[in-house]
């Protein structure tokens, strides 16, 4: 009798199953795991998906597919029509926003299915790139894995020793919507391989108005005042800079877990920021001949004026431009709440009029095996 | 005596079992929408607001023990029936019955929205709907007890989840909660509208009080009850406040959910969909007692004793209802907002009004007997 309703259950549940109408077998998925987004030079707009072949009887791994369409996904019905699977998101590795989509504004907005469709991936990584999106997607490096694990990979290694930044779908709505930074994300070009060329920084609208070179990301995730891996920065002392051809006063050093305090005041109709960086340090290379025991202080003076210099001169790069990447507009809202109430929907600019001191303050912790 | 689920007997429930029934009927699909709602109003600032809806749960809570105690072996429906006579009762049990009922059928059908949004985008809500039939009959049928039970295995097979979301914080800005109070009081008073409603299901107590084996726990079970709810409240919404932007928030439907995407191991990606599946559970176990009680008054109305017959009816009732109205979110969102101005009269109000009448009748008496 018991076995009776067990069975009766049993079926009563396999009755409901065929209702799962979504349902996908593994075989007919291909999964998407690079996506590029382009306007060619009529200015239409161009997606590209990059995904891996799994059969043995095909020569490629990966399969590269180029449509014209409107939106995102609309342009995955045209990929569905091209490629022998069912496109899938889940999976996306990395998206691929080509220069001259990023030369316009607005262009954020494409970025919707990913945040509304709850199937897409929000931790895929957005990256510009310099030149055309077609060269990078169409391209077969014979030395290197599939290409969108390479590209993924490339980003999340460079960002391990903190040369660029990692900006994922989920970072770039939070930069996009808090008004107090601006957005900014990874950039590649392709030369003969594909090199990680720095950051790409947008201002609110998503236009591309600046570029950080590696060593300044460093300084921007410094200012920002967390980085993850390790940080190594070289330094020229204008100080130690002799004639020959090899020294130019070099001095490497990594930074190791540092504290940040930001102060922030608010007069004149003009927002004032202290940033005091504490940095210990790690001297890995040293090029030129200081004793380091006797004048220590000496070359912390010296690395704190450069790294000084370095800070303000990038500080007003971001002003020139309006755009606040490393965020302050966080801390005028948490302590000037008024005078940020007043400027919170334009911070770009006000940030611009602000005055900004940055105070790098070292302390050599450890010199290595050497004097 | 019909030997039916709801004899006193054997269906004591411990001190844990009662403060977990308590506790789980509050704890269901508000939260995931509470940090956005709480941000629409008040900021980052809304966290303050979830102690009002605390205080207020609370002393509705020990007035509803205040209440029972006057006939600690009967519901309220029957405390009622023995006070201020039959008709009364009647009506008691007619507005529990449409307020149960609402309740069960409201949650569950969102938590088909929640499964159909999140993972089976394309199925029928009300083919999801039919998947919890078998278990919502199984848990039921078995009475309080089993009710408690279920509560107490849902609530520590679960308990894994909050530390979980824990992963989050590494992306987190507590920079985002200052300044506190930043524009004063007035928008924090504001959200207590919502905070309040957020407790909603303590109105259990009315139902479950006389099967506690210890009545005298009772008001501090209850305490003990609202203030985990107040703990899982105040924790979620403190994530996502300092993971999200204030300014982002506010674009979250179910932010929760949402943080949940951020958590990735090597060997695992999409976190959410297994922590929606686990969310689940605690989602049952706020609507599985509200259709125990819809039960219990139904079956005072009409065939006594047919408990099964009555649970078979009402769930079926729930998929046939979805499957001809399938409410959309916006319906469901609506329904849930009306259905809430009825919780604050019945959760909040009528502890009060009956305290208050009690009391009152023991005066009359005592001073037309002295």
């Amino acid at each position: 009798m018991r076995l009776h309703k067990i069975m009766l259950l049993l079926i009563v549940m396999l009755l409901v199953l065929p209702g799962c109408d979504d349902r996908v077998d593994l075989e007919d998925i291909s999964l998407m795991l690079m996506m590029g987004i382009d306007l060619d030079k009529d200015n239409n707009l161009v997606f590209y998906s990059s995904s891996p072949v799994f059969n043995k009887e095909a020569k490629d791994k990966n399969e590269q597919t180029k449509v014209y369409s409107t939106t995102v996904r609309e342009a995955r019905n045209q990929f569905d029509a091209r490629v022998s699977a069912l496109i899938s998101a889940g999976k996306l590795q990395s998206i691929l926003i080509g220069e001259r989509v990023l030369e316009h504004e607005g262009w954020l907005k494409l970025l919707d299915i990913f945040f509304r469709d709850s199937k897409a991936n929000v931790l895929a990584k957005v990256i510009a790139v310099e030149g055309p999106v077609e060269d990078i997607m169409f391209f077969k490096p014979p030395n290197k894995r599939r290409l969108p694990l390479h590209v993924a990979g490339l980003i999340d290694t460079a960002k391990e020793r903190n040369l660029i930044a990692s900006t994922t779908l989920r970072n770039l709505h939070t930069q996009v919507y808090e008004k107090g930074i601006t957005p900014y994300i990874p950039q590649v070009r392709k030369n003969k391989e594909i090199v990680a060329t720095g950051t790409a920084l947008m201002n609110k609208k998503g236009k591309y108005v600046a570029k950080l070179d590696l060593a300044e990301n460093e300084l921007l995730l410094l200012l920002q005042g967390h980085i993850e891996g390790s940080l190594s920065y070289t330094l020229q002392l204008p100080e130690e800079s002799k004639k020959d051809l090899f020294s130019e006063g070099a001095v490497t050093f990594y930074v190791l877990h540092f504290t940040r305090k930001v102060k922030v005041t608010y007069s004149h109709d003009q927002f004032h920021f202290d940033v005091e960086l504490s940095l210990p340090l790690r001297l890995t290379e040293k090029l030129f001949a200081l004793d380091i025991e006797q004048e220590g202080t000496k070359l912390e003076t010296m690395i704190n004026k450069e790294l000084n210099k370095q800070m303000k001169e990038l500080v007003n790069k971001f002003q020139k431009h309006q755009i606040d990447p490393i965020g302050l507009g966080l801390f005028a809202r948490a302590y000037q709440y008024e005078a940020w109430k007043k400027v919170e929907d334009r911070w770009g600019e006000a940030f611009s009029k602000a005055e900004v001191n940055v105070h790098v303050n070292t302390m050599i912790k450890d010199i290595g095996e050497v004097k | 005596m019909p030997k039916t689920m709801n004899t006193l007997g054997n269906n004591q429930i411990t001190s844990l079992q009662f403060t977990f029934l308590v506790h789980g009927m509050q704890v269901g699909v508000g939260v995931l929408a509470m940090p956005s709602v709480l941000a629409g109003i008040s900021g980052t600032d809304g966290w303050i607001a979830i102690f009002g809806g605390w205080i207020g749960s609370v002393l509705a809570s020990l007035a509803m023990v205040q209440v029972m105690k006057k006939y600690p072996n009967g519901t309220v429906i029957q405390l009622v029936r023995h006070y201020f006579g039959k008709w009364s009762g009647i009506l008691m049990t007619l507005i529990f019955a449409a307020y149960m009922m609402l309740f069960a059928f409201l949650i569950f059908n969102r938590m088909a929205l929640l499964i159909k949004t999140w993972i089976m985008q394309q199925s029928y809500t009300y083919v999801l709907m039919l998947l919890f039939v078998a278990p919502a009959f199984i848990v039921v049928k078995g009475g309080v007890r089993s009710l408690g039970r279920f509560a107490e295995v849902v609530i520590l097979s679960t308990i894994w989840m909050p530390f979980i979301l824990l992963y989050v914080l590494k992306d987190a800005n507590w920079i985002h909660l200052l300044p506190v109070l930043k524009e004063g009081w007035m928008p924090v008073w504001h959200s207590v509208g919502s905070t309040i409603l957020s407790f909603l299901g303590f109105e259990s107590i009315l139902f479950f009080y006389p099967y506690l084996e210890n009545k005298k726990s009772a008001s501090t079970n209850v305490v003990i009850a609202n203030t985990l709810t107040l703990a899982v409240y105040l924790f979620v919404t403190i994530i996502c406040f300092v993971v999200y932007s204030p300014d982002e928030i506010t674009q979250y439907q179910e932010a929760p959910l949402t943080a949940a995407k951020i958590i990735e191991f090597r060997f695992l990606e999409r976190f959410d969909i297994i922590f929606l599946s686990m969310y689940v559970f605690l989602i049952c176990k706020s609507w599985f007692p509200a259709l125990h009680i819809a039960v219990y008054c139904t079956e005072q109305m009409v065939a006594k004793g047919k408990t099964k017959v009555h649970l078979l009816v009402l769930l079926f009732g729930m998929i046939v209802i979805a499957f001809f109205w399938d409410p959309s979110w916006r319906q469901s969102k609506d329904w849930i907002g009306i259905f809430n101005q009825f919780g604050v009269g019945i959760a909040y109000m009528l502890p009060f009004v009956l305290w208050g009448l009690l009391i009152a009748r023991t005066w009359m008496m005592r001073w037309r007997n002295g």
